[in-house]
């Protein structure tokens, strides 16, 4: 694995399974941190502030969604990319989020291990 | 303001001109009649209601009053009738009779009020010439000799008009039930497609659910996997039970992908549509038809770019429908040939089956909302309706061919999207 070591992503999902995998999944591509909410997501972001570089988020999850984090976090970090990892086939709300490029790059679940790699690496 | 006019009004100037022609056919009539029979009081009055309803017929053509001049000529009618009847022997004069064409004429528009008034009036005018009658205020003026005729012209004339306009009054009715049931027609089909389009609508929104629910579990799955599999050479046993695996996660990840696609609850005639991707997400819909029965041929154009402007889930419901019906007219095995070709700006689709065909009689009703030959309770008779509705909505046009026992052929032809030109 080449360079990049310095884009950590943080990795957002309300079932612990899939932080786990997720985490297994790209442990030796780039460092992962993990959150099972929105609040604890923020919490993360305000720790480690510089070295995170893409969100990564699920759109369901309680109190606060994928697209409600991520319009609070780029208030914050417009610096900071982010994607959206959904269950949702096709969803009027992530499309029009895409369109105005509140998120850079939108994936369904199950997902592609290769494709998530490709779209943290390229900037 | 400008009015447009009515189905009804048109019928009413249809019968307003209808009793203008009778009424000058009448009075001219009459007015001779009496000039030669000698009861030249008649006669003289006969005119002056003549110009009276060429005044009415005038008029007609500068007002939008047509009610008023409904209500004037009866009123004018009566009272020369009055006239008639008064100077040709009152109560035993044979135009007597002519009392009844007043209500009668009255049941062609409205307020329906009239009819009771005119029938009131008309029985006044009877009830009160019997005394006029016998205390002698009448006279008959006809010259001798000419009773019969005058009894027979009064008589036939009273049987004309109640011949003509009880035969009006017929047809009025038979066109009104015809439109009542046109309409309720319409309410039926327009009821029974708006159940459809709710059923569709539910139906979306549940899968749409059902998918997001399923995507997460299948993710645990092609996760743990994928992860598992990293550890495993080629020829390790192990290797094929994940390859399986793998295969079975993908397998049921591509369906409930297609799912959602029919689960676009959007409005929007503005999205840019894969008709390649759109048949083939139909055809993974109904694999589970096709498997054992059907073997699908695919002719797609190279072409690249081959979108079409217009909403997916509508799209795919109605390419849905074509090729389910392919697949239920083969009975046992058969093919079906899907091709796409490109020309110019336009994409045309055909979807040919080898199955039973359509006869030449029913072929021009398929389109037809609750059309069908399928036996009760196994078809709404809507799936093709609701295609050529989505397929003419996206400005495309749909023609098909058919020789019973041979199969069918659904010609689409697409306009392709100016932008991908």
């Amino acid at each position: 694995m080449n360079g990049n070591k310095r884009n950590t992503v943080l990795f957002v999902d309300d079932e612990e399974i899939n932080l786990f995998l997720f985490e297994k999944t790209f442990e030796k591509d780039f460092p992962v941190i993990t959150a099972s909410s929105g609040i604890e997501a923020l919490e993360k972001i305000e720790e480690y502030k510089s070295s995170i570089k893409v969100v990564i988020s699920d759109m369901r999850m309680p109190l606060m969604n994928g697209l409600e984090l991520i319009q609070k976090i780029k208030n914050g970090f417009p610096e900071i990319r982010s994607f959206i990892l959904t269950g949702y086939g096709y969803n009027p709300e992530l499309e029009s989020a895409l369109d105005e490029k509140l998120i850079d790059r939108l994936f369904h679940k199950p997902f592609e291990p290769e494709k998530i790699k490709e779209a943290v690496y390229s900037n | 303001m400008e009015v447009k006019p009515t189905r009804r009004d048109k019928d009413q100037q249809r019968f307003y001109l209808l009793l203008m022609i009778s009424a000058y056919a009448s009075t001219l009539g009459f007015s001779c009649f009496y000039y030669i029979a000698g009861a030249t009081h008649i006669s003289e009055k006969g005119i002056i209601v003549f110009l009276l309803f060429v005044i009415y017929g005038v008029s007609s053509f500068f007002t939008q009053q047509l009610l008023l001049l409904f209500r004037l000529s009866i009123v004018t009618a009566f009272t020369a009738f009055f006239i008639q009847v008064f100077y040709t022997g009152g109560g035993l004069s044979p135009a007597m009779a002519e009392f009844v064409i007043p209500p009668l004429l009255a049941f062609f528009y409205r307020p329906i009020r009239d009819r009771y008034i005119f029938m009131v009036l008309s029985a006044l005018a009877l009830v009160i010439m019997w005394p006029l009658t016998s205390y002698g205020f009448t006279e008959n003026t006809l010259l001798p000799g000419f009773e019969v005729a005058h009894g027979l012209l009064a008589t036939l004339f009273v049987f004309i008009i109640v011949a003509v306009f009880t035969f009006l009054f017929r047809e009025t009715l038979a066109k009104k039930n015809k439109m009542l049931n046109e309409s309720m027609r319409d309410l039926k089909s327009t009821t029974k497609k708006l159940i459809q389009a709710e059923k569709m609508a539910s139906l979306g929104v549940m899968s749409a659910g059902v998918a997001h629910e399923i995507n997460n579990p299948l993710n645990f799955i092609k996760g743990g996997v994928g992860m598992l599999s990293k550890d495993l050479k080629k020829s390790d046993e192990n290797a094929q039970f994940i390859m399986a695996i793998e295969e079975g996660v993908n397998r049921a990840s591509e369906i409930v992908s297609s799912l959602g696609h029919f689960s676009r609850n959007s409005e929007s005639m503005e999205e840019e549509c894969d008709l390649h991707q759109i048949i083939d997400n139909c055809l993974v819909m109904l694999q589970h038809k096709l498997k054992y029965k059907v073997e699908v041929i695919k002719k797609y154009t190279s072409s690249k770019h081959l979108r079409v402007i217009g909403n997916e889930g509508k799209l795919h419901q109605a390419i849905l429908n074509i090729i389910s019906n392919a697949e239920q007219a083969i009975t046992t095995k058969g093919t079906i040939t899907i091709e796409t070709k490109a020309k110019l700006s336009f994409l045309r689709l055909t979807i040919t089956d080898t199955g039973e065909g359509i006869s030449e009689e029913n072929l021009s009703k398929i389109s037809d909302p609750f059309f069908t030959t399928k036996p009760s309770g196994e078809g709404t008779g809507l799936g093709l309706a609701i295609s050529f509705g989505i397929i003419q909505d996206h400005g495309g046009k749909i023609s098909v061919t058919s020789k019973p026992s041979e199969g069918t052929r659904f010609n689409v032809l697409f306009k392709l999207s100016d932008r991908f030109k």
